[in-house]
């Protein structure tokens, strides 16, 4: 058996990783989503809802918030594809706050207070999600549809010249981030069994945008490795007390110093095969 | 092979191109030349279906589709100015992506090792990222990957460009080794008298006009090949 609070921070971990696969998927097309937490949010408050009110056990519960985040990743795409950069990062995190606003004036949810009643998910249950959609992201990665994905992060033109779908692939990889989100809302909202709008604010996306900075973004393995690194960090610095945020954030800009492209990355990967 | 009728091409008030027609039979080298600002890479990306065009164009007698994704299936290939190089991926993953348009999927590997026959350098730097590539292996890169979508005509916009003089050579004998293999190529070009001991026929673009057209040898007699036209159009 492992104690509540190291079972609390493998919880926060695996969701977390799914998260940041969730900012992974859209980097791959060179995108940058600040509005993740948006997808997150849709996917806690679907599943919550359904399981609370509808009895829907809880896999299926958060399968559904997945496909509604996704249609809405999928909505939300459409003028995100006419935007790049800073540009997109801006129109989503505005598209964060939006959402954000929106739950916290819903009374059905609860609005500002919140909303509860859910069951909790085991920690097995949590991990049964994120592993296998890390081995599900490493395969995609030794994929053709990867490589194209990639195609269109370094030159759009030159994709479309050789014969790639350009709006297809960056609409899917919005789609197919936005569902990672709300995978990882649902089993947040049913881990912590009380959600409130606050809890996917802007600080939610930095974050994920964080681990697979801090991670690395070339492999899946980054974003998981750097969404570890954000929870245990903190953690590992208690013994300075009141500096530890202040070391966490000084060990953070250390580390982008010393390995701008994050952590983990191909040829890190590729050393230290035996 | 290639037939454009009343091309025309606009950037808001601005014409780039107007009512510009031009054929490339099979097996031939066609060159469209024409000082810097003429129109010549507005007009390929339209042909290509990278801008928005009024005109018709066909290839192999039927309407080549109007966006550049569905124009590389229908067999145009295009080698844009800038090469168009995938930097942040490695040779053979951009030699990849150049078959990813191909009928004959489980055929790319074989392909892609004939053009690693082609040009040795890429096969000796298959495993580098292709942003790390000289200039001119960069083109040999272009090159090939276009040549892996199995194009019926292949369009090459300032292949030259920014190399140096030895490498230009060797790209334009590739060129001439392509058509000799049976490849209609469609080459613009502001190198004008470099290209014209290559082509078969050329079209002088000038100002987004056609101006004339014909042998290197009718071109020159009828003096529009000098430096001074040129720099006039590059001027207008």
């Amino acid at each position: 058996m492992i104690s509540s609070y190291a079972a609390g921070l493998l919880a926060e971990i695996g969701i977390a990783s799914i998260a940041a696969l969730s900012v992974h998927l859209i980097l791959a097309v060179g995108q940058l989503s600040l509005g993740n937490a948006a997808f997150m949010a849709c996917g806690a408050y679907t599943a919550s809802v359904l399981s609370v009110e509808h009895a829907v056990p809880i896999p299926l519960a958060i399968a559904a918030g997945a496909v509604v985040s996704g249609v809405l990743g999928l909505i939300v795409g459409f003028p995100a594809l006419r935007l790049r950069g800073i540009y997109l990062a801006m129109a989503t995190l505005g598209f964060g706050e939006m959402t954000r606003s929106f739950f916290l004036s819903l009374d059905a949810t609860g609005g500002a207070a919140g909303y509860s009643g859910m069951q909790r998910v085991s920690l097995i249950g949590i991990w049964a999600w994120a592993l296998p959609l890390l081995v599900l992201v490493l395969i995609a990665e030794r994929s053709r549809l990867w490589l194209a994905l990639n195609a269109v992060r370094d030159d759009e033109t030159a994709a479309r010249l050789l014969g790639l779908n350009t709006v297809a692939l960056k609409l899917g990889a919005f789609t197919a981030a936005a569902a990672l989100a709300g995978i990882a809302g649902g089993l947040f909202a049913h881990w912590h069994i009380f959600i409130e709008p606050g809890a996917f604010s802007l600080d939610r996306s930095t974050e994920m945008v964080l681990a697979v900075v801090l991670g690395g973004s070339t492999v899946a393995l980054g974003p998981f490795f750097g969404a570890a690194a954000l929870a245990l960090a903190p953690e590992a610095l208690r013994f300075i007390a009141d500096w530890r945020l202040a070391a966490f954030g000084a060990l953070l800009i250390v580390i982008l110093l010393l390995r701008p492209q994050g952590i983990i990355d191909k040829r890190l990967l590729r050393a230290l095969k035996p | 092979m290639l037939v454009v009728q009343g091309l025309a091409v606009r950037y808001g008030p601005i014409q780039a191109v107007r009512d510009l027609s031009l054929e490339v039979r099979p097996g031939e080298i066609v060159a469209l030349i024409g000082a810097n600002g003429a129109g010549k890479t507005s007009a390929v990306k339209a042909i290509a279906g990278l801008l928005p065009h009024a005109g018709s164009v066909t290839l192999a007698g039927k309407p080549l589709p109007r966006r550049a994704e569905a124009a590389v299936r229908a067999g145009l290939a295009l080698v844009p100015e800038g090469r168009g190089i995938l930097g942040q991926m490695t040779v053979a993953e951009n030699l990849r992506m150049g078959g990813y348009a191909r009928r004959d999927q489980a055929g790319l590997p074989a392909a892609m090792d004939v053009q690693m026959r082609r040009f040795p350098i890429l096969g000796e730097r298959r495993d580098r990222l292709a942003g790390l590539l000289s200039g001119g292996e960069q083109q040999m890169l272009a090159i090939a990957r276009a040549l892996l979508s199995e194009p019926r005509l292949l369009v090459l916009d300032e292949p030259s460009l920014g190399l140096a003089p030895l490498m230009s050579a060797r790209i334009f004998a590739l060129v001439e080794e392509l058509r000799a293999g049976g490849m209609s190529i469609l080459l613009v070009e502001q190198k004008a008298r470099q290209v014209l001991k290559i082509a078969d026929r050329a079209y002088v673009l000038e100002t987004g006009t056609l101006r004339a057209s014909g042998t290197g040898a009718e071109l020159a007699a009828q003096g529009l090949l000098s430096d001074a036209f040129m720099a006039a159009g590059a001027a207008g």
